[in-house]
């Protein structure tokens, strides 16, 4: 009894905090180039980042892993910079570097001391002004990426899962494929299609330069101006507008991996991570799986005992995405004794409002979690550019909590019925190769 | 007056040039001047229980941290390995006053984390909870309930953990590097299995509860919002019930790396990828002056994407998405080692790279670039560990429980500038060891084994450190035929052409019998074409002998004398048809059968057959490795083995030196003592 009293006095305990204000400054180079800064004296560190926006859905479909190929190929050098250098200049400058490729965006950075902010616009200038691709850095990448590919997808267990619920889930969009693509293709990629791929993307108009920590605005202005100012404009970007169609039905495929556990992945098509839908899915994954108390956890990992681990999250993307359910069997448990209680959670979803306290439960995480990001320069860049980039208004950094707050339980349940229903999903079985019918089974 | 306006313009212009930033894209900037990092300042005390306790006030956002940490010996768990670890789980799962599921909706409704582990207790969230979230440390700390149902479930959840992890390809390595490194009676060799966790009992967790978890062992980690007086009158309020104990303290041997290198493989079939360790255990206590040396020698040489190995094993030879070294610091054991993922195929040229890159750590001066460029790495690394202000209370608590002189971390930066190039290769020599290393690979044997032999011979483990046989398989690898199999051991042995141009040979050689005071002596000598003699002598005594001359045999010696005829003269002509009598192989192939690579005692080999006899060819260096094959004798069939345990080199050819052979349970060694080639080969010897 005492421990409700306590609970009640914390759901009614007032105004939540207000999160420090990320204050930055915001401007256009004539060359279209995108600036944000955001000072920081607090640490003698600054953090240099830049997004370009493409990703692996600006890919030709017969170029998938383009995108993020390129990311390492951008590491190799430019006309000033010596193929190898790139690294040791930061490392020896005492930051850290590197980048990364997601459907959507390619990001780079460079954490400094920040005396030795400069020289991540230098480096970063000439990225974009003048890389050096040759043959010798595509050949060696080539085999990096494989390598990259057989370490976190081919040789770890459960690790094609996203491959094949993206190339299920979505048939004409780019999100048909993920951002490590296809080995055939990077094979078949000649030097000319990198450097247009260079020229088409890697633009100053479609990239996004955000800079946090311990700079001087105005010098830093200055020094971005020098050093980026005269890069010039390219043609612009367009974004791809692929209209999907209906899913139109369940779809399932069983996949025989290197596991000892059964395992099943449940998605669902998702809108836009800008839309008010997405916020409210997101709240909704919350109530099924965001801490031991979220219904899906309780039920399946603590009372059923049918799952080891069980997850709900939204793979939110700029042009839609996934809505995910990952359950992995425990021991001598198998998916159809999973998969019932997944359903009858999401339906319990559809069919009934949740209750006040549970939805000030989920009020109060995503407070907490809003309130306790961007304790770092790195990520506060990050976003900054994020925010301009997907809702082309930064100060989103401040005010996203806003979208959370507006999401009702109607809302939630609404979500639920329109998205989370069996004619918009993929259902994928993973289950041991012992488990595979043989040839003669089979047939 | 225009003319006056322009040069105000004119003016005007200049002045703004001149404020404007110049740079030139050629060179990298110049950095001003740096501003030197900061430890953020904590505050210690000691509540009257013995709980060390250290804040570190943090306002920048309104949240807090508690970490509780324990500062126990290692424990050897033996059968029951796991127990610890469900303990620590258990502690978390409920209290007198709260079930499992009440702690959990609290915690959650709060937006905050908590966590228990067998050596720690972690909890955090914003700050206008902190009443509530000591409040819930307290309550578990104090009154924890240790529930049958959440006990049986955590064991459940342990063994399907066990299965998830089976084939994880970076968890079998760490069992294979733990029982390997220290054994697996050590509290950090040992591994969990099925059965270990199926003998735990709860009685077991509530007794490590209650013998560990006390405060004079324990410190306590406050981060964030909160002021120290607040921290320390809450806290002393909420834990003045938890009671100091009587823990008792292990100790243990240091280990020592083995005598000399090893090889060790978990053969996982499915694998597209080793994952490859090379390393040794090294004895290098905190607070030791040598860590700092030891720390720009392991950037230099794999720190990150700057290091050697990272440059030769991707950015050069492109074998790995990323190779690094590390060690790791132990009051117990600290260890060295270095590691990579890398395709099947180059498993072994990347650990030719690996040692080699090592080696060079070990024998070349590093340069004043290199020394320079690590330092300023490490320098800003440690630059940057200080945005977060738990790595100054992490700083604090290393200094309490290590003994570390209290400025320890203020000076790092001046300890790390002060390390030279000779500190680097001393160190290194110390440290990063060559001869006694431990190289242990997880991958797919079949594809990796046969380079590995060439470290050693692979001795194998199963998943769970447990040493098991070496993998059964056999298969044709690509491009591998009988006639390249025999053509490679030709050219191994010096090549066809210097084979064939040999006219005669003439071998002396000794026999050890186990068990049998004399020496016996063999010579064997041969002259193209056809001719060739076998005798056997002991003491000077003829044992046997057998000539074959001018297409006749003969036999003398101790069972009588008289001719050679039918299939022994058959098979003695065809032993006398080259001076290297393998050269008839190719001329007989469909005698032959290539059946595939395999394994031999721990060496990749090809097996090939003819009749009942099997022989296997080392894959690495081509030779003759070892037959096996069945004989009849008055006692039965008897398997006999020959192995080559050593070749010797003469005139750009190699010969057997030292063969051992086994049949039944007999076995002795031969060894040859000369060799006669050529026109040093007497023709009277022949009679």
């Amino acid at each position: 009894m005492k421990n409700m009293i306590m609970l009640g006095a914390i759901a009614f305990s007032g105004a939540i905090h207000a999160q420090n204000q990320i204050q930055f400054e915001e401007y256009d180079l004539d060359n279209g180039l995108h600036v944000i800064l955001h000072e920081d004296h607090s640490t003698p560190i600054a953090a240099v980042t830049v997004l370009y926006h493409v990703g692996s859905k600006n890919e030709d479909p017969e170029r998938t892993g383009f995108a993020h190929f390129f990311e390492h190929l951008l590491f190799e050098g430019s006309e000033n910079i010596e193929r190898g250098e790139f690294d040791s200049y930061v490392t020896n400058a005492g930051g850290a570097l590197n980048a990364n490729t997601s459907q959507d965006r390619t990001f780079y950075y460079e954490l400094l001391p920040s005396n030795q902010m400069e020289l991540g616009l230098w480096l970063e200038s000439e990225r974009m002004l003048h890389a050096n691709i040759q043959n010798v850095g595509v050949e060696t990448q080539r085999e990096v990426v494989k390598e990259e590919k057989r370490q976190r997808v081919d040789n770890q267990p459960y690790g094609s899962w996203l491959e094949n619920m993206m190339k299920r889930l979505y048939t004409d969009h780019p999100y048909n494929w993920v951002p490590i693509g296809s080995m055939d293709h990077l094979n078949a990629a000649q030097l000319d299609e990198f450097m247009a791929f260079y020229k088409k993307f890697y633009v100053p108009n479609n990239a996004t330069l955000s800079i946090a920590g311990d700079i001087d605005v105005e010098k830093t202005k200055e020094l971005i101006n020098a050093y980026f100012g005269d890069i010039p404009r390219g043609a612009d970007v367009v974004q791809p507008t692929v209209q999907e169609s209906a899913l139109g039905g369940e779809k399932s495929a069983t996949i025989y991996d290197n596991i000892q556990l059964p395992a099943v992945m449940m998605g669902y098509r998702m809108p836009p991570q800008t839309s008010d839908d997405a916020y409210a899915l997101q709240m909704a994954s919350t109530v099924l799986s965001g801490g031991p108390s979220s219904r899906m956890y309780k039920r399946l990992v603590d009372q059923d005992q049918t799952a080891l681990q069980v997850f709900a999250f939204p793979f939110s993307l700029e042009q839609g995405g996934a809505f995910i359910t990952f359950s992995l069997a425990n021991a001598g448990k198998q998916i159809s004794d999973m998969v019932p209680a997944l359903e009858e959670e999401i339906e319990k979803l559809q069919n009934e409002l949740i209750s006040e306290r549970e939805f000030q439960k989920i009020q109060n995480q995503m407070e907490s979690n809003f309130i306790q990001s961007n304790s770092k320069m790195a990520g506060i860049a990050e976003s900054l550019a994020d925010y301009h980039t997907y809702y082309g208004d930064a100060n989103y950094i401040n005010t996203e909590i806003e979208r959370y707050r507006s999401v009702t339980r109607e809302d939630i349940q609404r979500v639920a019925k329109k998205y989370l229903v069996k004619d918009n999903r993929v259902v994928l079985n993973y289950l041991p190769k012992s488990e595979e019918p043989t040839a003669e089974a089979a047939e | 007056m225009k003319k006056y306006i322009y040069s105000f313009i004119a003016l005007f212009a200049a002045f703004s040039l001149t404020a404007q930033v110049t740079i030139d894209r050629a060179t990298a900037p110049t950095p001003g001047p740096a501003r030197v990092p900061t430890i953020a300042s904590y505050e210690s005390f000691e509540l009257k229980n013995g709980l060390k306790v250290f804040v570190v006030e943090d306002h920048k956002l309104p949240r807090i941290s508690m970490s509780l940490i324990l500062d126990r010996d290692p424990i050897v768990e033996g059968d029951k390995a796991g127990y610890v670890s469900i303990a620590g789980d258990l502690i978390g799962a409920g209290t007198s006053s709260r079930t499992k599921a009440q702690l959990d909706e609290e915690v959650d409704f709060m937006g905050a984390r908590f966590s228990t582990s067998s050596s720690s207790m972690n909890v955090g969230g914003l700050s206008k909870y902190t009443d509530n979230l000591i409040e819930i440390m307290a309550d578990v700390l104090l009154n924890p309930s240790f529930p049958a149902e959440e006990f049986d479930k955590l064991k459940s959840q342990m063994t399907s953990g066990l299965k998830a992890n089976a084939d994880d390809p970076d968890a079998i390595a760490g069992n294979l590097r733990g029982a390997v490194l220290y054994g697996l009676e050590h509290p950090y060799g040992e591994v969990m299995t099925a059965q270990t966790v199926e003998s735990i009992t709860l009685e077991d967790c509530k007794n490590y509860f209650n013998t560990y978890f006390r405060p004079d062992i324990a410190y306590m980690v406050v981060i964030g919002d909160i002021t120290v007086k607040d921290a320390k009158k809450k806290l002393k309020k909420a834990l003045k019930g938890w009671e100091a104990g009587d823990v008792p303290t292990m100790s243990y041997d240091k280990t020592t790396p083995p005598a000399s290198s090893r090889i060790v493989m978990v053969d996982k079939p499915s694998a597209v990828q080793s994952v490859v360790w090379l390393g040794n255990v090294i004895d290098l206590p905190q607070g030791h002056a040598d860590i700092e040396p030891l720390r720009v020698a392991n950037q230099i040489l794999g720190g990150g994407m700057s290091g050697r190995l990272f440059t030769n094993l991707r950015e050069d030879k492109a074998f790995t998405y990323g190779a690094y070294s590390s060690f790791g610091v132990d009051q117990l054991n600290s260890t060295f080692g270095a590691s990579a993922k890398v395709r099947n195929e180059v498993t072994d040229s990347a650990i030719v790279e690996f040692l080699y890159e090592i080696k060079r750590m070990r024998s070349e001066e590093v340069t004043a670039d290199d020394l320079k460029a690590a330092k300023a790495s490490l320098s800003g690394s440690f630059g940057r560990s200080l945005e977060s202000t738990s790595s100054a209370a992490n700083f604090a608590l290393n200094i309490a429980r290590y003994g570390l002189p209290t400025d320890y971390y203020n000076n790092y930066l001046a300890r790390l500038e002060a390390v030279t190039a000779e500190d680097v290769m001393r160190v290194a020599k110390n440290y990063m060891n060559t001869d006694q290393l431990t190289i242990a690979v997880v991958g797919k044997a079949q594809d990796v084994a046969a380079g590995l032999s060439a470290f050693g011979d692979v001795e194998y483990f199963d998943k769970d450190g447990q040493p098991t046989d070496e993998p059964t398989f056999l298969f044709t690898p690509e491009g591998v035929t009988l006639e390249s199999v025999f053509t490679g051991y030709y050219d191994a042995l010096g090549g066809v052409e210097k084979l064939k141009a040999l006219t005669a040979i003439d071998q002396k050689a000794s026999i050890e019998i186990p068990g049998m005071p004399g020496k016996l002596s063999m010579r064997t000598s041969k002259m193209a074409p056809g001719t060739m003699l076998v005798e056997q002598t002991m003491q000077g005594m003829t044992v046997m002998k057998m000539l074959l001359k001018d297409g006749e045999g003969n036999k003398s010696g101790m069972q009588g004398s008289g001719p050679i005829e039918g299939d022994e003269l058959d098979d003695l002509k065809e032993q006398a048809a080259y001076v290297i009598d393998e050269l008839g192989w190719m001329e007989d192939l469909e005698s032959f059968k290539f059946d595939g690579q395999t394994l031999m005692d721990g060496k990749a080999v090809y097996q090939v057959s003819k009749g009942d006899k099997t022989y296997y060819f080392d894959v690495t260096s081509g030779l003759f490795y070892k037959s096996t094959e069945t004989q009849e004798t008055p006692q039965g069939d008897v398997a006999v083995t020959t192995t080559v345990r050593e070749w010797q080199e003469l005139d750009g050819m190699k010969f057997q030196k030292v063969v051992e052979q086994s049949a039944g349970q007999q076995s002795f060694t031969i060894t040859v003592d000369s060799i006669e080639l050529n026109e040093a080969v007497k023709k009277s010897i022949f009679k």
